[in-house]
């Protein structure tokens, strides 16, 4: 702690003195003249601004901050942020000139967060570097470059043949109980070490959820470099709706300020920010509420219509940024609630278009034991390919494509039992090469590990494996090749590629490893 | 009540220009301004009462001797108005009528109304000054509305249409109070 002196208290109380203002305060005022379901109208109020903060000021002279919405002839519509039970009828109300803001800085990292930046972990205040506005201009396409670096998920099935780069936004899909949360967390914990600040948006989901979040990064030592903003079931529709964008705007601090705090340049690298959604359904439900009790007309599914804007302009603020304004990069990884697989629904049709591509999980292949439960016939990545490394392009370039023509085969294979050799090898690969995307939760794999594993299915290391034992032939290689082949993945990841040098030592150690393994049945 | 606009607007400045010819009658132009925004104020902050003056279910007389004996001992022809208004089930044209009334008769008055709030009354000095200062500034007479509050604890609050000027001392001693405890 800092030694306190009779200096530093002098000069600190001179810098408070000086900020006290002494002038007239001169500002619109207005009356509340209804106020229910956390939305309040106004009479008066004719220079608010859209999306304008509002000071509620309650009797007792409790303030209750509000955001303006509807501008109306008369009266205005907004909804209040906070004790929304504080305020009554005839209660007034100023503007503020100001639009919402949230706290940011350094000191957020670990901590757990309302979307007003207020600690709601118990650990006492948060010391703010700045203050960010939740609404945000993205960065003009001056001021980007092309997506260029990855963000490793850890998830062979991902990084392998659906991969994200940075500044991207890759949308998370699927219905409940498949595993989307499971990817975003797996995603964080195997972000540790890898400069990339990880920003965890609950919305709408039950506290004892967003605890069990916390607790299981907290367990990996991912709390350090996290940030965990959370908008819970029981917190107001205003607040779940300001969630995401209060959650971007404190990863927006790091990515547009250096390690030292500074304005990012390219002397002043910026920051990588990786920011998780998790849901983008709940946050439009919950302004699809506001909306209509705002009365503003609803559309399709009585969301308003704006709905999509609402989606477009918060995914648009994943950016990498140019050289010229420090590299920073935010990637967004939105979450997306089907009902019964049903994609074609509004708000799923509307983030699939807006995002560069989509992991899509489904119950069926969960049940199936397939897990992660991503189907990777239907997701896509429209930008992360060229963020991938080049070892795992040489492995995995036409995994893809080979399990298609697997799913394929093996449809019309359940109908004749006579199949050429061709074939049947065909589809003793693809079953092996599926079973070995499988991986547990929680244990992601570093990318030289994942090129390896592909490369062992790749070569027909596993062919002669029963499918039951491939992931722990996979387990047990990758054990095998840390203890006593450490340099074949250090080169991997030095190289970056697959040199002819290294296939070879791979190769080899695939197979004395092989020769060594016991199956627990005759292939 | 109507719910197109250019109609609820054309019904408030009907209710305001009557009320008006009226007051201007009678020569109590100011007071009626003052009543007209306590019945505002008062609908408005009692949900109940406002839920029963525009509830259909009740008979229009009931709902009309509630709303006379509520206001009793306000202005005669402003509760003529009033009762017209809950008749008509107007009550959400109320802030409207308010509003139209008081540019009438500004016009009426040609000047300009603005409420004072100190926490004791106005010298004939210190009226002069807020006049003179105002009149200069808005290009028209002022007329001061004066109002004491021993709440604001000094200074002086100013208002007029919708904006408020705030020299008070408890508004500068909440500024302060922000500014100290703020981290830094």
């Amino acid at each position: 702690m800092a030694e306190i002196s009779a200096n530093t208290i002098v000069e600190v109380l001179q810098k408070q003195l000086d900020a006290i203002k002494t002038s007239v305060d001169s500002r619109e005022v207005g009356t509340v003249i209804q106020v229910g379901d956390g939305i309040a109208r106004i009479d008066g109020l004719k220079g608010a601004m859209s999306g304008e903060l509002l000071e509620f000021v309650a009797a007792g002279g409790k303030k209750v901050f509000g955001l303006a919405q509807n501008l109306e002839e008369d009266e205005v519509g907004a909804v209040l942020l906070g004790d929304v039970t504080a305020i009554k009828e005839n209660d007034q109300v100023r503007t503020t000139g100001r639009i919402v803001e949230v706290p940011s800085g350094r000191a957020f990292l670990g901590r757990v967060v309302n979307p007003l930046g207020e600690p709601i972990d118990g650990k006492g205040p948060i010391e703010a570097e700045g203050m960010r506005p939740v609404e945000f201009r993205a960065p003009g396409v001056i001021e980007r470059q092309g997506v260029n670096e990855p963000v490793q998920t850890g998830v062979l099935a991902i990084d392998s043949m659906i991969p994200i780069g940075r500044g991207q936004r890759e949308l998370i899909i699927g219905d409940r109980q498949t595993g989307k949360t499971a990817i975003a967390v797996d995603t964080i914990i195997n972000s540790k070490g890898k400069n990339l600040i990880c920003i965890y948006v609950a919305i709408g989901q039950k506290a004892s959820t967003v605890a069990t979040v916390v607790e299981t990064l907290e367990r990996y030592g991912a709390m350090e470099y996290t940030i965990v903003v959370s908008a819970s079931a029981s917190d107001s529709a205003p607040l779940q709706y300001i969630a995401p964008m209060a959650g971007v705007a404190m990863g927006e601090f790091f990515m547009y300020n250096g390690e030292d705090g500074k304005p990012a340049s390219k002397e002043n690298p910026g920051r990588h920010v990786l920011c998780i959604y998790d849901d983008l359904s709940k946050q439009a439900v919950a302004y699809r509420q506001m909306s209509l009790t705002l009365r503003r007309p609803p559309g399709r599914e009585a969301y308003p219509g704006d709905v999509f804007y609402l989606h477009s302009r918060l995914l648009e603020r994943a950016v990498k940024l140019s050289e010229k304004n420090g590299s920073g990069s935010l990637t967004a990884l939105p979450v997306i609630e089907t009902q019964a697989g049903d994609v074609s629904a509004y708000i799923p049709t509307n983030v699939i278009s807006i995002t560069d591509g989509q992991i899509f999980l489904q119950s069926d292949l969960f049940f199936q034991g397939q897990r992660p439960a991503v189907n990777v016939g239907i997701s896509v990545s429209r930008v992360g390919s060229s963020a991938q490394i080049k070892a795992m392009k040489q492995v995995a370039g036409s995994l893809r494509l080979d399990l298609a023509a697997y799913r394929e085969l093996q449809a019309f294979a359940q109908f004749g039992s006579d199949l050429d050799k061709a074939t049947t090898d065909q589809l003793a690969r693809g079953a092996r090469m599926t079973e070995l995307l499988k991986q547990g939760r929680y244990v992601p794999m570093p990318v030289e590990e994942q090129v390896m594993a592909v490369f062992a299915g790749n070569n027909g290391f596993l062919d002669s494996i029963p499918v039951s034992d491939v992931v722990r032939f996979r387990e047990e290689l990758l054990q095998y090749l840390r203890a006593t082949r450490p340099e074949i993945g250090t080169a991997i990841l030095m190289e970056q590629k697959i040199s002819d040098e290294t296939s070879d030592k791979l190769k080899e150690a695939i197979a004395a490893f092989a020769n060594q393994f016991s199956t627990s049945e005759k292939a | 009540m109507s719910t197109d606009r250019t109609l609820a607007k054309a019904a408030s400045q009907v209710y305001a220009a009557n009320l008006l010819e009226a007051s201007k009658a009678k020569g109590n132009i100011l007071e009626i301004t003052a009543e007209m925004e306590q019945i505002f104020s008062t609908v408005i902050g009692n949900v109940d009462l406002r839920n029963t003056l525009s509830d259909h279910a009740i008979p229009v007389t009931t709902r009309q001797s509630i709303a006379s004996e509520v206001f009793a001992g306000y202005d005669e022809v402003l509760l003529a108005v009033f009762s017209v208004i809950v008749q008509r089930n107007d009550i959400m044209l109320l802030s409207r009528v308010a509003e139209a009334y008081l540019e009438l008769a500004e016009q009426a008055l040609g000047a300009i109304i603005i409420d004072v709030t100190t926490v004791v009354s106005l010298d004939d000095d210190l009226r002069r000054i807020i006049k003179d200062k105002y009149a200069a500034q808005l290009g028209s007479d002022v007329i001061l509305r004066e109002h004491v509050d021993k709440g604001i604890l000094g200074g002086i609050i100013l208002s007029t249409h919708g904006r408020r000027i705030d020299a008070s001392v408890v508004s500068q001693l909440e500024n302060a109070r922000v500014t100290l405890s703020k981290r830094n």
